[in-house]
């Protein structure tokens, strides 16, 4: 009798042990049905869902991750060592991060929402061991899906970036291109070799780059003194319908192209040493300009009055309005050219 | 009396100076009209006259004494005009050397003073020439001849003693030359502060106003830089950051010229510190793709 209550004990404990870790090996996120992301109608500011916690989507295998978020989230991820980098907001208070063929990640929380409990700081990094680089992720493709509401700060090495659709913007890179766009909240963007291109976006932008084009277009500012920055060594600068009243876009040895308007009390400061300066403005335009350009020319298409003129070798400057000088420009060239044209439409 | 007379103390205090200028006035136009006041005033006044008098001994007796101590400061004061400057000096000295400790000191400062005249007169060296080598110009037919100039200047003596004097084939004239030079002795010139001269040299490349600033910006990045360019840029980077430098370097060494030709050439000045700028910021980006760097790391 005492053995059989013994073998009935012994063998409880093992039903007991193989439950526990069954229990223990089993997902932690519940597979449930991603939930789709509208094509359109993105809200550029986006209203925080009032929904109750969501359930996580699954995973799609070791190295993806998820973890529910407050919506106005800061997602931090401080190290990427080498890959094509997609971020895309959306609807859900989640973010989900995957990593193709690389490292694996994992996420840190800083800081919680005292009221929901919610995560509102979260570092994503690699696992120790997955990387040759402690807490850099690395891989061929990393797709990152975070709240429209969230703000993104990223470092990374050689990184080809994408982001869409986020709040705010802070990416650094020593390598790689990036490209931005529907980012409300303002951007900060620099690279040392690649291009920055942006798009539909606002706020206080800051684009930098070394050797590359900096490209925006669509751009306006969130809030009154907004300033728009642009600056590269030897690439070309093309703003298209920037609607900031404070610009200043410098380039060393490329060029600089503003296709857009000068708004009423704006400042526009636009230098280069060895390219050229165009503008193309709209026939109605309003500024008061300062050109300095040692030993470049100036070629403008607008009925300029002089205020004053300098021309001496290797120093000429042109003070002249046009219209009611609503706008102050700024242009600095040492042997470009800088020509002011009218935009193609309006031309007779 | 009236209702509007003063009492006996303010018409005292008035006596005595003693009220408020209004009350003052208040009082005497008031006894000009009030017999009774202009009486009782009349009558303190003789009482005050009275008490004076009866005190006047008492209140003179310091006038003589301050008479007395007037007199003798005169007194004194006709006895210095009086006394001759010996006596002066006299008193003077009697006065000093009255303590014997400033009598002590003085003796010992006499003694050494007399001790270190003593040593400076007996110091043969310190007045006189030493053996001179003539250096005066001699012909080629004489040979070098040495003379000790202090024998020359020796008094002769009765005794015989070998006065070291080697014979010269000098001409008087000559001798009478060496001497004059051998004792010379340039007059010492007191060291005096001369005021400094500053000799201000412009340079050739003299700065302009501001361009010093960015030059040391950009000497100290240069040194950042030209340590870490290799280990930091790509060589495809590394070309074109040199391209780049080149071009922003060129363009300053041409504005540079400008505005050394013209410095009142603002448009130039302008274009020129655009141009620093540019390389400011061009040796600026390699320093913080450093610093990224480092920071990935």
């Amino acid at each position: 009798m005492q053995v059989l209550v013994s073998k009935f004990v012994l063998a409880t404990i093992l039903v007991c042990l193989a439950i526990g870790l069954a229990t223990a090996q089993a997902p932690v996120v519940k597979p449930q049905k991603p939930m789709p992301v509208p094509a359109s109608g993105r809200s550029r500011y986006p209203e925080p869902p009032v929904e109750a916690p969501e359930p996580l989507t699954p995973r799609r295998g070791p190295n993806e991750k998820a973890i529910a978020v407050s919506a106005d989230v800061s997602v931090l991820i401080p190290c990427v060592s080498e890959a094509h980098v997609r971020i895309n907001g959306w609807q859900r208070n989640e973010v989900r991060v995957f990593v193709r063929n690389g490292s694996n990640v994992g996420f840190k929380v800083h800081e919680t929402d005292p009221k929901t409990g919610k995560p509102v700081w979260v570092v994503v990094r690699g696992l120790p061991g997955s990387s040759p680089m402690p807490d850099c992720i690395t891989g061929d493709r990393i797709d990152i899906e975070v709240p429209f509401g969230a703000s993104l700060k990223i470092s990374g090495r050689e990184i080809d970036t994408r982001i869409d659709s986020v709040k705010k913007v802070e990416i650094k890179s020593i390598g790689g291109n990036v490209s931005l766009r529907n980012v409300s909240g303002g951007i900060l963007a620099e690279t040392f070799e690649g291009d920055v291109t942006v798009e539909n976006s606002s706020g206080q932008i800051s684009l930098k780059t070394t050797t590359g084009n900096i490209v925006a277009f669509g751009v306006s500012p969130g809030q009154v003194g907004d300033i728009f920055k642009a600056s590269t060594s030897n690439g070309l600068i093309t703003l298209q319908n920037v609607d900031h009243r404070q610009i200043d876009a410098n380039s060393v040895t490329g060029d600089l192209l503003f296709d857009g308007k000068f708004l009423s009390g704006g400042i526009y400061t636009f230098k280069t040493s060895d390219g050229a300066i165009r503008l193309v403005l709209p026939k109605e335009s309003s500024f008061r300009m300062v050109a300095w350009y040692g030993f470049g020319m100036i070629e403008p298409e607008f009925a300029m009055k002089t205020l004053q003129s300098d021309v001496s070798p290797g120093g000429k400057r042109l003070i002249a309005s046009v219209g009611d000088a609503d706008a102050t420009v700024n242009l600095t060239t040492t042997r470009g050219r800088i020509s002011i044209a009218k935009q193609a439409s309006e031309k007779p | 009396m009236n209702e509007k007379c003063f009492e006996q103390g303010t018409i005292q205090a008035f006596i005595d100076g003693e009220t408020t200028p209004a009350l003052s006035f208040e009082i005497t136009g008031h006894a000009a009209a009030c017999d009774n006041c202009a009486a009782l005033i009349a009558r303190s006044e003789e009482e005050n006259e009275a008490v004076f008098a009866m005190l006047d001994r008492e209140m003179n007796t310091l006038v003589p004494t301050q008479r007395l101590w007037n007199s003798i400061t005169a007194a004194l004061a006709d006895e210095k005009k009086q006394a001759s400057i010996w006596d002066r000096i006299r008193s003077g000295i009697r006065t000093v050397f009255a303590g014997p400790s400033i009598t002590v000191a003085a003796s010992v400062l006499l003694v050494f003073g007399i001790f270190a005249a003593v040593l400076t007169l007996r110091d043969p060296g310190a007045n006189q020439p030493g053996p001179l080598v003539a250096s005066g110009p001699v012909a080629a037919s004489s040979p070098p001849t040495q003379t000790n100039i202090a024998a020359v200047d020796a008094p002769a003596s009765s005794e015989k003693v070998d006065p070291g004097i080697t014979e010269t084939r000098f001409r008087p004239e000559k001798v009478k030359d060496l001497i004059r030079t051998a004792e010379y002795r340039p007059q010492r010139q007191p060291v005096r502060a001369q005021p400094a001269v500053v000799v201000e040299t412009v340079p050739a490349n003299r700065y302009i106003a501001g361009e010093d600033s960015y030059l040391r910006t950009i000497a100290s990045l240069n040194q950042n830089v030209d340590a870490r360019k290799d280990m930091l840029m790509s060589p495809s980077n590394r070309i074109a950051f040199e391209r780049d430098l080149a071009v922003v370097d060129d363009s300053i060494n041409k504005m540079k010229q400008v505005v050394r030709k013209d410095p009142k050439n603002q448009a130039a000045k302008q274009v020129l510190y655009s141009s620093y700028q540019n390389k400011i910021d061009l040796l600026n980006s390699v320093v913080e793709r450093g610093e990224l760097m480092a920071s990935l790391q």
